[in-house]
């Protein structure tokens, strides 16, 4: 039997001369038939799940602008012990980024983790319905980032859950960074 | 995996290549095509080596068209020559896995091995290496085009076609022999 060492010389010269064609015909024309428009059906699958983590964020900025602005001048008292942490309910524990997340995943989970402890830290000036609306839009989007990560586990390559993932966190990064601004001007 | 041993031909600079790549996960059939061009015949003739010319065209559209799929998956991480050079592999045992399983097709291997030769009788047959190649049955063409002209190692094609390395090497030497007796143009 040959070893790796022991190849006939010809037969190595033989492979070392082979030379990559061009196929026969121009394969493209086929090829672009079949290509899938950028987000046409993955779109579809995901739109309810983006459209509601969408309207989440809206309706959460909108809720705390308006409720600081309505009440900004109103007394607040001073928030009971069982009230600190957002008002009992924590957010789902994300400080640390699953290994499956793709580096831009990661920069992002990162970023919001960052954050999301500044916010937690001020929210205590919000007033209770005001951050009670911010404790349910980031526990609903904090939902639907363990769905997508889950999903990406399932599926790593799927290009439809990756973007799902990337969008949803962006979404929790601006709601945060919404939320942070608030607090700082009120 | 192994990096390629040969490097395609005409290949841009990994900076040209990964913008394409962006743009192409973007949407940009443009930039795709570019890549297209750019990796056709590298694509064509591994796949060609491995799965026979007469599959050759349809299994390589297939593999851009995968490509074109997965582009969000490509972070950059290898060369896109690389990572199309894999993906193109895959699709290949992937292919013939769906059709039979590896073992049993490596097992008649055994007999087809035999008749490859044996319409070389004469030095005036002589042929070169990509028909030799062709005429080689499945299972040992994929080891000897693998490990010979890609630079895999037995522990990796046993790994990816679910074999044991013994059975690689074997088939390798056999794929070896038989090659020489078609280049030789005798029995």
């Amino acid at each position: 039997m040959d070893t790796d060492d022991e190849m006939d010389p010809r037969l190595r010269q033989s492979i070392d001369s082979l030379r990559d064609t061009q196929p026969a015909t121009d394969l493209w024309p086929g090829i672009v038939r079949q290509l899938e428009p950028r987000g046409s059906v993955r779109t579809m699958l995901i739109r309810w799940p983006v459209a509601l983590a969408a309207g989440l964020v809206i309706a959460a900025a909108t809720s705390v602008t308006t409720a600081i602005l309505m009440r900004r001048t109103a007394a607040t008292a001073p928030p009971s012990a069982g009230e600190v942490a957002l008002g009992g309910q924590r957010p789902a524990d994300v400080s640390t980024v699953p290994a499956s997340f793709a580096p831009g995943d990661a920069a992002l989970a990162r970023a919001v983790n960052d954050l999301e402890r500044a916010v937690r830290g001020s929210l205590n000036h919000l007033d209770a319905e005001a951050r009670n609306s911010v404790v349910k839009s980031l526990t609903a989007l904090d939902q639907a980032i363990a769905q997508a990560a889950a999903r990406q586990i399932a599926a790593p390559d799927d290009p439809g859950v990756a973007r799902y993932l990337s969008s949803t966190l962006r979404k929790k990064l601006d709601l945060l960074r919404t939320v942070n601004q608030l607090t700082q001007q009120s | 995996m192994p990096a390629l041993r040969r490097e395609s031909s005409g290949s841009a600079p990994v900076d040209i290549e990964s913008l394409d790549a962006r743009r192409a996960a973007t949407g940009d059939q443009s930039a795709f095509e570019r890549l297209y061009r750019r990796h056709v015949a590298r694509v064509h003739s591994l796949v060609r080596r491995m799965a026979g010319p007469e599959a050759a065209d349809d299994i390589t559209q297939d593999v851009f068209v995968r490509a074109w799929d997965k582009l969000a998956t490509f972070r950059g991480e290898s060369a896109f020559g690389t990572w199309l050079h894999r993906l193109a592999v895959n699709v290949v045992l992937t292919r013939r896995r769906s059709e039979k399983s590896e073992r049993s097709w490596i097992l008649d291997d055994e007999i087809a091995l035999a008749d490859a030769t044996h319409v070389t009788a004469h030095p005036a047959a002589r042929m070169d290496l990509e028909a030799a190649i062709a005429r080689l049955p499945d299972g040992a063409r994929k080891v000897f085009v693998l490990h010979d002209v890609e630079g895999w190692t037995h522990e990796e094609i046993a790994e990816r076609m679910g074999l044991v390395p013994g059975t690689s090497k074997s088939q390798l030497s056999r794929a070896r022999a038989a090659l020489r007796r078609m280049l030789d143009g005798h029995r």
